[in-house]
């Protein structure tokens, strides 16, 4: 009983940084929101892996916490420009925002509470849910890069928890979903130039 | 394990090793060489496996047509980059080459829902470097929204494999095929994220958005593998969850984003100004078309099957051919393109040949492959998407071919000197290849 209501209360911690991402505008603080919000979805793997006797569970918190934690930071860090100490989303304003995503995140639970809960029967994955519903919007609402890769990597830190609070997927393709992320986040470095905005392009368009 | 498929999956992935060689290129061209003989020899042996890796009638196609392609777009990227000699990005370029024909490969023939996922994203990771081998500003935003787009969709089909697994508490897909889960709630999920997820990267409209980006801004053999055998390779792995997951309001759900893609790309390739940008119009079209026919099975599913690889070679050679065209106008757009037959012949036949293929023209595959997948349309009682369909159909044609016409026969040019052989023997061949499907595929018994 104790270990489902600390799942619950990790849960809502996760959830709460999903919103706080959300309403930044400086990127080093999304980074670091991002990077805690993948501490505390490790932590919710050891307690579901103690919980179910699943040793699996934890070696993939292990690697959660090395993958996202460590590398993801340090890679999307090492692309931050130099020159400037803060670097600012400029495209949106935190009002909009904020109600756009008090909007999404009503709506997944709405969702999810009609479609899957009826059969599945599990309230917690509704939080997984609705990360991968922010983590859409974040991509959608900002131009800048590193926000579209936090919105990439909360989309996969909520598979990862809807999958811990549904039915964990086979430890080897847990393993290539973050393998893949850190893959993803590599290459995507790599396309990060100096001008990490995304302005409409004449060429692009039509 | 079947050696045959792993040596299928493995050499490219090991030749992509090319990179710290000093026959880069050569290993590259071998590679592709190898792949191809082990796919003809899948597909003379009709080799099927149902273990670690599943190959069957369906995939054997698919694999012939990925290492063809894979072999035409590397001969043809030596020409299209010789001024690139043997640097550091000419290697990599290459290396990339091989691990993305490599991961398609796997896709192609893993045997598990949840391997094909990361199969699929493995193609996103290794082709993303591939569209800036150049480095300009509008082929890393291109590149960006490629990556980001199609990654961002790809995890929504990821839920689709944790809700199988969850349902049928198993992921093998050879498995799953023989024991059909009964209909329930949860397959229609499964199936309606894997549609957004997999249909992101099909480029089903309204999730195409990176599809005329990418395709414009890549170099020209990149674009014949993303329209004429990765594309297809996603189609592929819905398929697999749509023959699980079947139900009747699935199969509608599918043949309407079917329908919509085809209408959206008749609507959208009128106006097309950039001619690359409008060949991925039509790949959207194609797509579409596709889908809807391995959707209904049946005759369509043959027909699909025709058009897949008709299309595979026929946008492969209007892509080959663009590139050809780039290099001499160092132009994208239609509007600066004129006098093509005079001054560059052998381009200008290529680029007829596949935009007539591309568009369904009789006597090319595809022509065959639409007629059976409308028929099957028609007999399954669709009767509303089969005139929308037809009606597209023609726009497509009508615009396509206009364009390229204006390109060929508008103006007077001088001759001038045209590509690298190699470059113009790849679109010309390609182009060719696409009049003999039909006859391959009466031999091979499937019509």
């Amino acid at each position: 009983m104790i270990y489902s209501e600390i799942e619950g209360i990790l849960g809502a911690l996760i959830l709460g940084s999903t919103l706080v991402v959300q309403t930044r505008s400086y990127i080093r603080p999304m980074i670091n929101t991002v990077v805690t919000q993948s501490v505390i979805l490790a932590v919710t793997a050891i307690i579901i892996g103690i919980t179910t006797s699943a040793p699996d569970l934890i070696v993939l918190a292990g690697l959660v916490v090395v993958l996202r934690g460590i590398l993801v930071r340090h890679f999307l860090s090492l692309r931050l420009p130099k020159t400037r100490m803060f670097v600012k989303e400029t495209s949106h304003g935190v009002t909009s925002v904020t109600m756009y995503s008090v909007i999404a995140l009503i709506l997944s639970f709405l969702v999810y509470r009609y479609t899957f809960f009826p059969i599945i029967q599990a309230p917690l994955g509704a939080i997984g849910f609705s990360m991968i519903v922010q983590g859409l919007l974040l991509i959608t609402t900002r131009r800048n890069s590193f926000a579209h890769f936090i919105g990439y990597v909360e989309e996969e830190n909520g598979i990862i928890f809807m999958s811990l609070t549904i039915v964990p997927l086979p430890f080897l393709i847990e393993i290539s979903v973050l393998l893949d992320v850190l893959a993803l986040i590599i290459v995507g470095t790599g396309l990060v130039t100096e001008n990490v905005e995304h302005p409409r392009v004449e060429e692009l368009m039509g | 394990m079947n050696l045959v498929i792993l040596f299928l999956i493995a050499i490219p992935a090991v030749f992509s090793l090319g990179y710290f060689a000093r026959q880069f290129k050569h290993m590259a061209v071998l590679s592709a060489s190898l792949t191809v003989v082990l796919s003809l020899y899948i597909m003379v042996t009709q080799l099927d496996l149902s273990g670690d890796f599943l190959v069957d009638y369906l995939s054997r196609y698919f694999i012939i047509a990925i290492s063809s392609i894979y072999l035409l777009s590397v001969v043809f990227g030596l020409g299209y980059h010789h001024k690139m000699g043997e640097s550091r990005n000419m290697r990599l370029h290459l290396s990339l080459m091989d691990l993305f024909a490599s991961s398609m490969l796997f896709s192609m023939t893993v045997n598990n829902f949840g391997l094909l996922w990361f199969g699929i994203e493995a193609t996103t990771v290794s082709s993303t470097l591939l569209l800036v081998i150049e480095r300009e500003p509008l082929k890393i935003e291109a590149a960006w929204r490629y990556v980001i787009i199609v990654s961002a969709g790809l995890t929504i089909s990821l839920l689709s494999v944790l809700v199988m697994y969850y349902d049928f508490n198993n992921l093998t897909i050879s498995y799953l095929l023989i024991h059909h889960p009964a209909y329930s709630e949860l397959t229609a999920i499964a199936a309606g994220t894997a549609l957004i997820g997999y249909g992101t990267k099909i480029g089903l409209f309204p999730m195409h958005t990176w599809l005329p980006d990418a395709h414009s801004e890549a170099p020209s053999e990149i674009s014949a593998m993303f329209s004429g055998v990765l594309l297809p390779v996603a189609i592929y792995a819905l398929y697999r969850v749509y023959e699980v997951t079947a139900s009747p309001s699935i199969t509608d759900l599918f043949i309407f984003f079917g329908v919509v893609t085809i209408l959206f790309s008749a609507i959208m390739l009128p106006s097309q100004r950039f001619y690359k940008r409008m060949f991925a119009y039509s790949t959207m079209e194609n797509m579409g078309l596709i889908l809807i026919g391995f959707t209904i099975g049946g005759i369509a599913l043959t027909g699909a099957l025709i058009l897949l690889v008709t299309h595979a070679f026929g946008k492969g050679a209007a892509f080959y051919s663009s590139g050809n065209i780039l290099e001499n106008y160092e132009s994208k757009k239609i509007s600066d393109v004129t006098g093509l037959r005079e001054r560059m012949p052998y381009t200008s036949v290529s680029l007829i040949l596949s935009s007539l293929a591309v568009t369904g023209a009789p006597p090319f595959g595809t022509f065959l492959g639409e007629f059976l997948i409308l028929t099957g349309l028609y007999l399954n009682g669709y009767f509303l998407p089969v005139g929308l369909i037809v009606a597209s159909l023609l726009i497509a044609f009508g615009s396509v071919n206009f364009h390229v016409s204006r390109m060929v026969f508008s103006g007077h040019e001088e001759p001038v000197s045209e590509s690298s052989r190699s470059q113009v023997a790849v679109a010309l061949s390609a182009s060719a290849i696409t009049l003999l499907i039909p006859f391959l595929f009466l031999a091979y018994g499937v019509i």
